[in-house]
């Protein structure tokens, strides 16, 4: 029965999503990481195989047999391999006639014992005292933190060499030096992660369950401060077998007649130009060594924590990648009007997966015109916005198919240049965020003034005086003034209105509004979307306006598309959409908006839509609104649906419309 | 206990004051503190729903942790079921508390976190976070947990499977499930939901809101629900208070304050909202949004410079909650809209 019930347990775990690959094979993927493993465990065993092979012992002295060479290079010499017999050594001997290859792997055991201690004593002190410090804050914070100072102020190869010659010279006072020296290091990474996550909610919520301070730091801080604490020892151990090996060749830390592979090198350095094995031999090893724990290192910290992996912080490209043909359109001289966006296809490729972001969307903004694009987290609106001036970041996003028309051209086929000169110029965007759509180390009047220079071959004067125009025209109060402030000077309304001056500027003939009212307050957001209504019927721009609030679609949108899953699945005129909705998701999520004054249905419910959208990466076939649709019967799952009309200017992907 | 609502009040503000970062430090000069809350008097009954609205920088999220004690007021203290939960002579972060105190406070109130994901520790599986409150508070072992865990999924209308996933393997609707789920796992009388829908998305946003009216019926619950959207609130809550700049500017029952607002500000709120049913109404009713100065308030009411019916008495004397027409129904307005 046991085994029964541990077989139904296990049965649970394909209910888990996708499968990710574990720790062990994202490590092992790492080549360089993984042959590193290999060479410093052989190290390691053999290192610790030392005691029972069978070798001469490392301290026996011969002094007949000195500086015999290693048998490689007596062979090189006289191309016949001589006999080298069994107490000479594969490695020769060095100036006492001890034998190399004995005192090289006693001596790398030594080094080895020696960093990992040290190791782990500077990582156990430290995280201790950067946790403390960093989950007590306060005064304690301040008390330990100003002693690491101390510690950190001596120049540390000077401070090891001081612990040494207070404490005597020796192995285990080596070990000690450079674990202290090493606290800092350990102390100074881990208080600033544990700052970090002891503001964090979880911690808060922690508090909240009735657990006490050490219970949380134990339970809740730790486990996540762990990941540091083990890429930092890995990343130091090499060091510390390094600064083992210094303090030797100084005569600080292993004394004679111990081998250990820095005092072999401070012996071998003598006869470098005679005998150069005797000091060469230690030295690759330590090297090998080294190297091997600094490859492991950086493939645990890649496993560990992704972000730090290098080439992941790489820049993407200037502009998204675009993969495929052109396609045959009649219309390929005619000018257009506004902006028309044909048949295109956005996807994502991560590893082997394929993220269908946006999947055959065609939309036509006339000139003057506000359209709408309303549409859940993760439909697609925003690479949709993002793909039209090829903003999309590459890899690993890629447009697969379509075009863009703006004027004369297709902005997917124009040259960087080209394109670089319509953005921002042509076709604007206003984001989300005004905190980060702006430079914070420049004025606003400095910003507007190169945002008019870069395509505008105007004086700075000139250029100033334009942007002091614009600040009043989006109703900055004191725009002279004003023009010298920094953004964040500025409240988050009044950043954004900096930010809609610099997106109309240059006169765009497109202006993509992404989200912008999303992070402001209803009063502000009032205001902004009155603002950009009259300047948008003032300059005569085509307007792109993207958010998820039907109610501000309503208030400013001539036309809307409802997206759903990378599809447009509806658009037509705003008031037909609205108030006679032909695609079920349109009609469910409209009915979800809580809206002032209407009252709960009979059960005292709100209406809903079951479900979850689907993945992109495994979209079902047919509908795809399907699986949470409660008309859809079997004929919705045949094949997929095309954007279809139903009224005049008014188009539906459904096969059964309401 | 079954309890009417409205017969006594189980959750008390009383003069409320929360100043930030007034503190001598080494070598500053005493720096000016941070005025968050002025004075807030709410009293919740137990059994209803109270609404909190306002705008960011009004107070709203200062007064939640205070109300469950992760933070500790500057001035007057909150009552629960009439015993103050800040003592003045503990220095203890979660300053309410001597140990028996803390617990009995946590068994009854919790708290549910805006940011639904990040309130959940990413090493631990959505069934050792709900465990964890029916180790710590109620005492109840691994083995005992088990039954509750299942009733508390179900709950939640979550499926049992999502015990075993991590956090970042939940969509948002689900983490904030799961976070309800954690605040339940006590059984407390009174839950304080900071902005619990605001990251969600429309349809998402239904479903979680459904729970919470489903939850507040069986296990009949008192919420206090702090929110910035006035139609989620209004579909939720009996009474509500209207916050602006750390006060509360207008209190009383949901259709008495939404239907007929007297203070300038809740009509400007109301006035704000876009509408399914109008477009953009373009004579816009304030020019200026920009709040107060925090670190040295006005001496008269904060709402006064934007206000279309501000008179000088409205800059010289600061308002207080008078009554207003209606049952309970209160504003702090010199000059309030009475039609």
């Amino acid at each position: 029965m046991q085994s029964y019930a541990v077989w139904r347990k296990g049965l649970h775990k394909p209910n888990q999503p996708a499968v990710r690959p574990s720790g062990w094979q994202l490590f092992i993927h790492n080549r360089l990481a993984y042959v590193g493993m290999w060479v410093f465990v052989g190290c390691t065993i053999v290192a610790c195989l030392s005691p029972i092979l069978p070798m001469p012992d490392p301290n026996e002295t011969a002094l007949a047999q000195r500086l015999v060479k290693p048998w490689f290079t007596q062979w090189l010499a006289s191309g016949v391999e001589q006999d080298h017999g069994g107490d000479s050594g594969w490695l020769g001997t060095d100036h006492l006639g001890r034998d190399m290859l004995s005192r090289l792997l006693w001596g790398t055991q030594v080094s080895l014992l020696v960093g990992i201690s040290a190791t782990l004593v500077a990582a156990l002190v430290g995280s201790l005292l950067g946790l403390v410090a960093g989950f007590w804050g306060g005064r304690t914070d301040n008390l330990l933190m100003r002693g690491i100072d101390m510690l950190m102020a001596f120049p540390y190869i000077l401070l090891a060499l001081a612990i040494v010659a207070v404490l005597g010279a020796g192995l285990m006072n080596a070990l000690l030096a450079i674990a202290i020296v090493n606290i800092p290091f350990f102390a100074r990474n881990v208080r600033g992660v544990t700052l970090g996550i002891a503001r964090q909610p979880f911690v808060e919520a922690a508090h909240l369950v009735g657990k006490n301070r050490l219970q949380i730091l134990l339970t809740d801080v730790l486990p996540n401060v762990l990941p540091t604490i083990v890429i930092t020892m890995t990343t130091t151990l090499g060091w510390m077998i390094l600064e083992t090996a210094g303090l030797s060749f100084l005569g600080l830390g292993a004394q004679p007649p111990q081998a250990d592979l820095g005092a072999m090198l401070g012996e071998g350095r003598k006869l470098l130009f005679t005998a150069p094995h005797v000091s060469v031999i230690p030295g690759l090893m330590i090297f090998i060594l080294v190297m091997s724990i600094n490859l492991v290192g950086d493939g645990i910290r890649d496993v560990l924590d992704p972000r730090l992996k290098s080439g992941v912080m790489g820049r993407p490209a200037a502009a998204t990648d675009v993969q495929c043909e052109k396609i045959k359109s009649e219309m390929i001289t005619a000018e257009v009007d506004g902006l028309q966006v044909n048949q295109l296809q956005t996807e994502f490729r991560i590893g082997a997966t394929t993220y269908q972001a946006i999947n055959d969307v065609s939309l036509t903004l006339a000139a003057g015109e506000c359209m709408g694009l309303v549409g859940e987290s993760g439909c697609g609106k925003s690479v949709l916005a993002l793909s039209i001036a090829r903003l999309v970041p590459s890899p690993p996003g890629c447009i697969v198919h379509g075009e863009v028309r703006q004027a004369r051209d297709d902005l997917l086929r124009i040259p960087l240049s080209q394109l670089q000169n319509i953005r921002g110029n042509k076709v604007a965007y206003v984001f989300q965020d005004p905190a980060t759509a702006l430079h914070p180390l420049f004025t606003i009047g400095d910003q507007l003034v190169e945002a008019v220079r870069s395509h505008h071959p105007v004086s700075y004067q000139q250029a100033w005086q334009q942007a002091i125009n614009w600040l009043e025209r989006v109703q900055i109060p004191n725009p002279q003034q004003r023009a010298h402030s920094y953004p964040y000077q500025l409240s988050g309304g009044m950043r954004q209105r900096v930010v809609i001056a610099m997106a109309l500027i240059n006169q765009p003939q497109v202006l993509i509004a992404d989200e912008p009212t999303t992070a402001l307050d209803v009063t502000v957001q009032a205001q902004i979307l009155r603002l950009l209504k009259k300047l948008q019927q003032d300059t005569g721009a085509a307007l792109l306006f993207i958010t998820h609030d039907f109610g501000v679609v309503a208030s400013l949108c001539e036309r809307v598309a409802v997206m759903y899953a990378g599809q447009i699945v509806e658009m037509g005129y705003t008031s037909d959409v609205l108030n006679h909705p032909a695609h079920p998701y349109t009609h469910q999520l409209i009915r979800c908006v809580p809206k002032l004054g209407n009252p709960l249905t009979e059960e005292g419910k709100l209406a809903t839509i079951e479900g979850l959208p689907p993945a992109t990466n495994a979209l079902p076939t047919g509908c795809f609104f399907k699986p949470r649709c409660p008309w859809a019967d079997a004929s919705c799952s045949k094949s997929s649906i095309a954007l279809t009309p139903i009224a005049s200017q008014h188009w539906v992907r459904c096969g059964k419309p309401l | 206990m079954n309890v009417q609502p409205g017969h006594y009040p189980i959750l008390e503000a009383k003069q409320l004051w929360r100043t930030f970062s007034e503190k001598h430090s080494f070598f500053r000069r005493k720096q000016q503190g941070l005025h968050a809350l002025q004075g807030v008097d709410l009293s919740v009954q137990a059994g209803e729903v109270l609404g909190v609205v306002g705008e960011s920088g009004c107070g709203k999220s200062t007064l939640a942790r205070l109300l469950v004690g992760l933070d500790r007021p500057s001035r007057g203290d909150v009552y629960f079921n009439n015993t103050p939960i800040h003592r003045p002579d503990s220095q203890h972060m979660l300053g309410m508390y001597d140990k028996e105190n803390k617990y009995s406070l946590a068994k009854s109130l919790q708290y549910v976190f805006q940011d639904a994901v990040s309130a959940l520790n990413p090493r631990k599986t959505v069934a050792m976070s709900l465990q964890e409150p029916m180790q710590y508070l109620l005492g109840l072992t691994r083995q005992h947990s088990e039954t509750r865990l299942k009733q508390l999924m179900a709950q939640v209308k979550l499926p049992y499977e999502l015990l075993q996933r991590y956090p970042h393997e939940l969509s948002g609707g689900q983490a904030q499930r799961v976070g309800i789920a954690r605040a339940l796992a006590a059984d407390p009388k009174v839950l304080v939901l900071d902005e619990p829908v605001s990251a969600l998305d429309v349809s998402v946003q239904a479903q979680v809101l459904n729970v919470l009216l489903e939850l507040k019926q069986t296990h009949k619950l008192t919420y206090v629900f702090i929110s910035h959207d006035l139609s989620v609130v209004e579909k939720i809550s009996q009474r509500v208070s209207v916050m602006y700049f750390g006060r509360v500017v207008e209190q009383g029952p949901v259709n008495d304050v939404f239907q007929q607002p007297c203070h300038p500000y809740t009509r400007l709120l109301l006035a704000s909202i876009p509408r399914l049913d109008q477009s953009l109404d373009m004579s816009g009713m304030d020019s200026s949004t920009e709040l107060p100065d925090p670190f040295n308030p006005p001496k008269g009411c904060a709402f006064a410079p934007r206000c279309s019916r501000a008179k000088p008495t409205c800059f010289q004397k600061q308002p207080t909650l008078s009554t207003m027409p209606g049952e309970q129904h209160t504003a702090a307005c010199h000059f309030p809209h009475l039609s």
